[in-house]
């Protein structure tokens, strides 16, 4: 009986609590290679790959190259984000300084917001203490409050007397929620 | 600028300008982002006795933006879970080196409400989205270079 050779992929995958985490997983050779022709999209099984002796850079390669075109996307956000990170040391603005727990929260819905492609304009610290991402079309607004004191609000506007807010809890399911509203109405 | 032993007008006409300070960079005639409003009490100038925009920018910071808003853009009666009514108006409180402070109190029907963490959130997110479509930025805050 022919042995049925495995390969040892990279995988970045969304834990119970909504947060992306990266380990490896195996597959069959035959399965790399379908990997290869992009006839497997999201690799998601279980198992780590310590015991594996072999790799196979291209299989990395070609999985690392997915994950970028992901998320190339949201790049200038994130150097916005990373900006905002490094200002706090030296914070000199009216606002409070971002504090962990919105950082925190703001990177979870960052990675939800990733999950859904549905990319911010701008993100910014809030006057109150926080991180916003905020999404505009044409006189359509929308946001996302983060604050330091843990809670995260959205808010839409028509830009013509119609504004709407609400509570937004950290769960995934919950959240991925508030995103496909707010996108439903940003591209109405 | 200097107060000179004036004495305060709480006098606010519905078209008179008031101007709020920005710590985020905006073109000159955007609208800023409600999430860079600050919810009441905050800081405004007024421009009535010659009031220029730039005396919000006193005494401390010179690189600031400036947004500017009238009265009558202050949003009016909004309502809570239970039906309480919010408004918002502008009171004089002129200081030694800037005549023209003012301040945006809240109040919970005809009181004042003095303190701002027994509101719910909500009805502040819904203020300070309405003000910042009242407001157009008519001075870009410089942002720190990035080292």
């Amino acid at each position: 009986m022919q042995q049925q050779t495995s390969t040892i992929v990279p995988r970045i995958y969304m834990r119970s609590d909504g947060r992306f985490a990266r380990d490896h997983f195996r597959v069959p050779s035959q399965g790399a290679e379908k990997l290869q022709k992009g006839t497997i999209s999201v690799p998601v099984c279980e198992g780590n790959g310590k015991s594996a002796t072999k790799v196979k850079k291209r299989v990395l390669f070609l999985v690392h190259d997915w994950i970028r075109s992901f998320g190339q996307a949201f790049d200038p956000i994130e150097k916005s984000l990373d900006r905002i990170r490094l200002e706090v040391e030296t914070w000199r603005r009216d606002a409070p300084a971002p504090n962990t727990q919105a950082f925190s929260d703001a990177e979870a819905l960052l990675s939800r917001l990733k999950i859904k492609r549905f990319r911010p304009d701008r993100v910014l610290h809030s006057a109150e203490g926080g991180i916003g991402f905020l999404f505009r079309s044409g006189r359509r607004y929308a946001d996302f409050e983060c604050s330091n004191a843990g809670s995260v609000t959205a808010v839409v506007s028509d830009g013509a007397g119609h504004v709407e807010a609400w509570p937004v809890e950290t769960s995934f399911i919950e959240q991925t929620a508030a995103i496909d509203k707010v996108r439903a109405f940003i591209e109405s | 600028m200097l107060r000179a032993g004036r004495p305060d007008d709480q006098e606010f006409a519905a078209d008179e300008e008031l101007y709020y300070r920005l710590d985020v960079a905006y073109e000159v005639g955007e609208r800023p982002s409600g999430l860079s409003v600050r919810k009441p009490d905050f800081s405004v100038n007024r421009s009535k006795h010659g009031g220029a925009p730039e005396y919000v920018l006193l005494p401390d910071w010179p690189n600031h933006g400036i947004a500017k808003f009238h009265v009558k853009g202050l949003p009016h009666k909004i309502k809570s879970e239970g039906d309480r009514a919010y408004s918002w108006k502008p009171a004089h409180a002129p200081e030694e080196k800037n005549y023209h402070h003012s301040e945006i109190h809240t109040y919970k029907g005809t009181v004042r409400a003095i303190k701002s963490s027994q509101i719910n959130d909500l009805v502040y997110r819904e203020f300070r989205q309405r003000l910042s479509e009242a407001m157009i930025v008519i001075r870009s805050f410089a942002e720190p270079a990035a080292e």
